[in-house]
């Protein structure tokens, strides 16, 4: 069995604001194992960003409120929920058991501060060492994430390094204190291609080397062909399908990772190919739809999709899709317009649905 | 379980034609009539308004329909306390402080307005051919506005007051000509953060000109700026003339302003028989520069909705907490 | 000059002063044709200066250098009185990168795409212009009921769906897309960009779409054009440029999109180009790749490549093209 750092149960989160409710993350289940990259993939607002800032506790509470879920978090003798814990006492396990990374790395360095002391604090908080000592590490850690000459960088301050030195300043920062997990936000979004195959490449070396857990959020399909072990696509505040790299890439089964597979231009595909489009915009967490969040936009909605939102049907092991389409009383036959294992079978569901 | 019963799962697809996925579900929400919502809401804000239209009133009306005359005297009745007859007493002359106060309201009411807007209007026109045009233009008005912000504005007040001699508009030309500056330069930095902005370049790219890129487009996006700034300066003005009053270049007697009046009072502050003459004065002008300060941040809390989320939240959460309590009692 | 060329640029400068002695040359020597129902992109990294490439074009920008022929006509010397009476703004057309700065956040949609419209005298009346809006509305996938919404109510994708229907009001003959599609998700990208394609179709348009995005630039041109540090690197059909890439910067720039296919994510060994992107604050003499160029010698440190033939509809600015 692998060893299980974070299992998420039907963690809800929402926003107070004065015009009403904004239910960012409406009940969603994942699990994190040691050694992993985990990659969430979904369109801006259908709440990635919030699920991993909880899963840090670093929402401004209120106007973010846990509404329910879990978040179990074991590691050796750590065993805690995270979602009832209180940010002070999560302040101790920041840095420390995890980190984040974020997509613009000028506004998460202080740009008063020199990037080195800003690493070497990080470690002086965590770690019993002298100042010398941490100076010396915090050196390494420059030179660990390929720049070039990391004296000199430690004592720069943050404007005067170029975009990708910044974000290899955050990586060395992120992994001062030898995290167990590691959140990565969009970390190469605002890069150059050229930039982000370098950071991405550095990212897949640290992980082998330290055996760390990534949680990768981005919405760039090819990023996640690189880094993922695992997929979750998110829609609406919800896993909508969840699976292996492969399973997702070459037997998806829920028509919104269809819609997304098949709207991104491929540097291989046919000049004369047409992209398939989705129409239409994502629901508004304001008021978000009675039924499947997708249904809307879905080529192959059915009436009950307007109407009762979707359970999960596991396609295979460690593979679940929420759609309907899969359920065993459905007659609607669809073949996935991408992908290779094109054979859908129908499950029974798991629980009764009720009104 | 009985009570929930199990719904059945229709199956048919669904017309395509009859979905909508562009479909807008929040309702149309326009910006002004947000911010006037939000303002009257705000309690501060009504008590403040209420003060300057009652004050505005006053100032109209209470001169008018009084028995008196400011400026006639009356020996047999000096120094008296303020009674039913006189409201708030006569002054060292006999002359009924009721109406004098109202009258110098009138006066400082006007520069208060005039006083914020005139100066507010030249610098703004000035910014604007500034920070449009740029280039060289722009560089010597800017180096005049430098050279102007460097001189003390008592300097130019001083000399156009005596000038001019004291008189509400003598002081409305003072400050127009020392303040025009600041608005200037606000307004050029607002020109410039918009002169570049995307949706500028679309209007330039769809035909409009500079006059109708800065008064259709950009305007708007900087009104609630303004206001606040305009609202700022008007107890600004008040006050400037109550200075200047106190130096003796204000208002000139028998013509009044509140500053002036409070000047006056001041001489006879420490005997209690006249203590009235400086007392009432000095409230009314504390109150209008008061309600107008509170009244123009108020106005900036409305423009600015994050504030209002804030302010929701802080709220619930103190409710939540009281409940919290009452649950563990 | 070929036949059916729309526009022809020669040689084209632009530089932006920064400090008292620093000249920043985002566009530095850059000459292309676009001929007329064609689709050319110009890719390159941040601050290669593509952007200023487009808005200079557009004339939102004066060019220090070089000229722009749109029918063979240099609008590049016309002053802001030629530019309204010769009526630029209804030839040529912009559609701009970020959905949330383009559209003004007091205007109605419907003012927003009446504006040209207006400003040109086109329609008879109010209600005349109104219609107008509504079908260009419809033209985009929206509703006319959406005409008196304001823009902070719309998805980033409807957004741009609107920058799209104000771009269309004046009917341009030639659109310039800077980075329409790069602030959107990838299904409402999808989504833009066949409309894009659609109307270029429908209504004979031409486009130059200036992007970041390779393959996006692949999927929507028929021609292509790299620039880097404001010099023009690679250009040539998309066949041509994807296929046999020859400048080194081009071949390390395909090499490093990475491709949503794990099975080729696993055997691909990325090897990218190292370095940073250089300053284009007073470049020196010579290649501005040099610096991170695997295959630089003495003679790229020196001299400045041209633009020369390599093939068929294909020219590359380099010493040593890889074949």
């Amino acid at each position: 069995m692998a060893d299980r750092l974070i299992t998420v149960k039907d963690l809800k989160v929402s926003f107070m604001t004065a015009s009403g409710e904004i239910q960012a993350v409406r009940g969603v289940d994942f699990h994190l194992d040691r050694g992993e990259t985990l990659a969430i993939v979904g369109e801006s607002g259908c709440g990635k960003s919030v699920t991993v800032q909880t899963l840090m506790r670093l929402l401004q509470e209120p106007p973010a409120v846990i509404k329910s879920g879990s978040i179990r978090y074991t590691n050796g003798d750590i065993d805690m929920d995270i979602a009832a814990r209180t940010d002070k006492q999560m302040r101790a396990y920041r840095g420390k058991e995890f980190s984040m990374i974020f997509q613009d790395a000028m506004t998460s360095l202080n740009p008063t501060t020199r990037v080195g002391r800003q690493i070497a604090e990080g470690i002086l908080r965590h770690q019993d060492m002298s100042a010398g000592e941490a100076k010396e590490r915090a050196v390494e850690l420059l030179a660990r994430t390929g720049l070039p000459a990391p004296e000199t960088v430690y004592k720069r301050y943050p404007h005067t390094l170029s975009g990708g030195q910044r974000q290899r300043v955050m990586i060395a920062m992120a992994l001062s204190c030898n995290p167990a997990v590691l959140f990565a936000d969009e970390p190469t979004t605002a890069l150059d291609v050229t930039i982000q195959a370098q950071i991405l490449n550095l990212m897949n070396d640290i992980k082998r080397q330290r055996n760390m857990s990534i949680i990768f959020i981005t919405h760039n399909l090819g990023v996640v062909a690189r880094m993922a072990d695992r997929v979750a696509v998110m829609y609406a505040g919800q896993i909508v399908e969840a699976g292996s790299l492969r399973d997702i890439f070459y037997g998806p089964r829920h028509p919104y990772t269809w819609g997304l597979l098949g709207s991104v231009p491929d540097l291989r595909m046919n000049l004369s190919a047409r992209l398939a489009s989705i129409p239409g915009t994502p629901p508004d967490l304001f008021s978000p739809p009675a039924g499947c969040p997708f249904a809307a936009r879905c080529a192959h909605c059915m009436k009950v999709c307007m109407e009762v939102v979707p359970g999960e049907y596991a396609v295979s092991e460690g593979h679940m899709a929420r759609c309907w389409l899969l359920d065993a009383e459905c007659e609607t036959e669809v073949i996935p317009p991408v992908g290779r294992d094109k054979t859908v079978f129908k499950t029974e569901r798991k629980e009764e649905v009720h009104g | 379980m009985d009570t929930q019963k199990k719904i059945t799962l229709d199956f048919t697809p669904v017309d395509p034609g009859l979905k909508d996925a562009d479909q807008i579900v929040r309702p149309s929400v326009r910006y002004w009539p947000e911010v006037w919502k939000r303002l009257f809401q705000n309690k501060l804000a009504d008590v403040c308004l209420g003060i300057i239209l009652l004050m505005i009133l006053l100032a109209i009306f209470a001169p008018m329909v009084s028995s008196y005359q400011y400026d006639a005297t009356d020996l047999l009745h000096t120094n008296g306390k303020p009674c039913l007859e006189h409201l708030f007493g006569t002054d060292t002359t006999g002359r009924d402080m009721w109406t004098r106060v109202w009258v110098g309201a009138r006066a400082s009411l006007l520069i208060g307005f005039l006083g914020a807007l005139t100066p507010f209007v030249i610098g703004a026109v000035i910014g604007a051919i500034s920070g449009w045009c740029g280039g060289w233009v722009d560089m010597v008005i800017m180096r005049i506005c430098d050279i102007m912000l460097c001189i003390p504005s008592m300097i130019y007040m001083i000399l156009i007051l005596m000038v001019m001699g004291g008189s509400v508009q003598a002081m409305v030309v003072a400050m127009a000509i020392s303040n025009w500056m600041g608005s200037a330069r606000n307004f050029r930095g607002r020109i410039l953060q918009f002169k570049n902005r995307e949706f500028t370049l679309a209007a330039r790219l769809q035909g409009a000109g500079g006059l109708r890129i800065v008064f259709r487009h950009i305007l708007p996006n900087i009104l609630g700026n303004i206001a606040v700034s305009l609202c700022g300066s008007v107890p600004g003005a008040i006050f400037m003339e109550a200075g200047m009053s106190y130096i003796g270049l204000g208002v000139t007697p028998p013509r009044t302003s509140l500053g002036q009046l409070s000047t006056s009072g001041i001489g006879s502050f420490l005997l209690p028989s006249q203590f009235h003459l400086f007392l009432y004065p000095a409230i009314v002008i504390s109150m209008m520069i008061f309600a107008f300060f509170m009244f123009g941040n108020c106005l900036r809390d409305a423009l600015d909705p994050r504030l209002r989320d804030e302010e929701y939240n802080a709220r619930r959460m103190r409710k939540l907490r009281r409940q919290m309590r009452k649950a563990v009692q | 000059m070929a036949d059916g060329v729309l526009l022809d640029v020669q040689h084209l400068k632009k530089y932006f002063r920064i400090g008292r002695r620093q000249m920043l040359h985002a566009v530095d020597d850059v000459s292309f044709q676009i001929r007329a129902g064609e689709t050319l992109g110009l890719v390159g990294e941040s601050g290669c200066g593509k952007t200023t490439v487009g808005r200079t074009l557009a004339r939102l920008y004066e060019p220090d250098g070089g000229r722009i022929l749109f029918h063979g006509q240099d609008i590049g010397a016309w002053s802001r009185r030629d530019i309204k009476k010769n009526n630029l703004s209804s030839k040529i057309q912009m559609i701009f990168q970020d959905p949330y700065a383009s559209l003004n956040p007091y205007f109605t949609i419907g003012e927003i795409i009446a504006e040209g419209l207006e400003l040109h005298h086109i329609g008879e009346n109010r209600a005349e212009r109104n219609e107008m809006v509504c079908e260009l509305l419809e033209r985009v996938g929206l509703h006319r009921e959406h005409a008196n919404r304001f823009p902070h109510e719309f998805s980033g994708g409807q957004r741009q769906r609107v920058g799209i229907a104000r771009a269309l009001a004046l009917n341009p003959e030639f659109i310039i897309c800077d980075e329409a599609t790069s602030a959107l998700d990838v299904s409402v990208q999808a989504q833009v960009l066949n409309m894009l394609i659609d109307l270029k179709e429908s209504m004979g348009l031409t486009y130059l779409v200036v992007a970041h995005d390779l393959s996006l630039v692949r999927y929507i041109s028929d021609r292509v054009a790299v620039m880097y540090l404001g010099q023009l690197v690679e250009a040539g059909s998309v066949g041509e440029v994807y296929g046999r890439p020859m400048h080194p910067y081009t071949i390390g720039l395909l090499d490093a999109v990475p491709i949503a296919d794990p099975d080729y994510e696993a055997d691909h060994v990325s090897a990218p180009i190292q370095g940073d992107i250089g300053s284009p604050v007073n470049p020196g003499p010579g290649c501005r790749f040099a610096g991170r160029c695997p295959y630089a010698d003495e003679e790229c440190r020196q001299k400045t490549p041209e633009l020369a033939e390599m093939g068929e509809d294909h020219q590359v600015a380099c010493f040593h093209p890889v074949r």
